[in-house]
């Protein structure tokens, strides 16, 4: 992914976000307040724009890519964790993508759903046989080799939001003193 | 394995050798390379990360990632210190990597601490502070959860990680040969 095709990237980037030099930008990206962006990620707005919320920590590995026409927009305190691809239609609050984890095109994701190391996400079959965009209800969990579904009941919360809370405060602390900052126009 | 196995072949000056025997290829990246420790005859391999610069809160000098002597980190696999809050405040801590110990291509690796002569097949997701033991194997695709600790002489597989098999005694001496053997093999062409 090293060659740079595809359109010229355009980046809006807000003051307190943190991006890496290494990362690989393309399209019409939006970077919201303290987003944290680690070195090799790559987001891809191959189609329309991608809107990324205050607050989301993209790790190393990570790849957003939006192939629509429509923009992606993501909410806000979402962790995307290494290596994980997503090409979601929209992704709301507080989700967590785990190591690997995979959301194909045609998913509307809600908030605070996890997707487990290793998965695949999607979209379920209508009953016609075709696939259509489809709703991810808030408080979903994918797990497991079969990247089953199951509901959280929400248990500790608010001591997973103050861990985000602290480890992207921590992060935006850490990342400037070792890691080259991309410097946005 | 054995003495008429092939070598392993790479392009000249694509790795980077130390005075300690360490092969580091020139297109791994290596971030916070002051907080990192290689025991020697170490190899890492071209694609892989590691991240150095995730350091614990507390001022001054530390080392994050130690790994030992005649350890493989294979291609594109991404060793990170694991993190949590403890007494309020966010912190990542050290990953500790002993003698011995081969990672394949492809791995995730989050542990808090891997043991003498473990071998971690490809696309393995090892989570966070997970504790590996001396001599276990981690079979290819395996998916080990937050926390999970395997003991020694053990092997593990599935998603997520159980226990599957154990291993001989006699696996010391082996996975010594198997470690020094690759170092042997792998060389410039």
């Amino acid at each position: 992914m090293s060659r740079s095709s595809g359109p010229l990237p355009k980046i809006t980037a807000h003051s307190t976000s943190i991006i890496c030099q290494d990362t690989n930008l393309q399209g019409d990206i939006t970077i919201n307040e303290g987003v944290v962006v680690h070195p090799k990620t790559s987001i891809l707005a191959i189609g329309g724009p991608i809107i990324i919320g205050k607050n989301c920590i993209i790790e190393e590995g990570a790849m957003i890519i939006n192939r629509n026409a429509e923009s992606l927009r993501i909410g806000e305190y979402n962790q995307f964790m290494v290596g994980c691809r997503i090409e979601a239609n929209s992704i709301g609050n507080w989700n967590t993508f785990q190591p690997r984890s995979t959301v194909s095109n045609g998913i509307k994701i809600n908030d605070h759903c996890t997707f487990s190391a290793g998965t695949i996400t999607t979209p379920s079959l209508t009953i016609s046989g075709e696939t259509e965009i489809e709703n991810l209800p808030s408080y979903t969990t994918i797990f497991g080799s079969k990247s089953e579904r199951r509901t959280w009941d929400g248990t500790n919360q608010v001591a997973e939001q103050n861990l985000r809370e602290k480890h992207i405060e921590y992060l935006r602390e850490i990342i400037p003193k070792y890691n080259r900052l991309r410097v946005i126009t | 394995m054995g003495a008429f196995d092939s070598i392993i072949t790479y392009e000249k000056g694509t790795y980077i050798e130390t005075d300690t025997g360490n092969k580091v290829s020139r297109k791994a990246t290596i971030i916070g390379a002051t907080n990192i420790i290689l025991g020697g005859k170490s190899i890492i391999q071209l694609g892989s990360i590691l991240r150095g610069d995730l350091k614990r809160s507390i001022s001054g000098q530390n080392v994050v990632i130690s790994i030992g002597r005649y350890c493989l980190i294979g291609e594109n696999s991404i060793i990170r210190p694991p993190g949590k809050l403890y007494k309020g405040t966010f912190t990542f801590y050290p990953i500790r990597i002993s003698d011995f110990v081969h990672i394949n291509s492809n791995c995730i690796i989050e542990a808090g601490q891997i043991g003498l002569g473990v071998e971690i097949g490809k696309n393995c997701i090892i989570g966070k502070f997970v504790i590996i033991k001396d001599l276990a194997i981690i079979l290819p695709n395996t998916v080990l959860t937050e926390g999970t600790v395997v003991p020694s002489m053990s092997i593990w597989g599935g998603n997520p990680g159980k226990l599957i098999d154990t291993l001989p005694e006699t696996y010391q001496e082996t996975m010594e040969a198997k470690c020094k053997n690759y170092y042997q093999r792998f060389r410039a062409a």
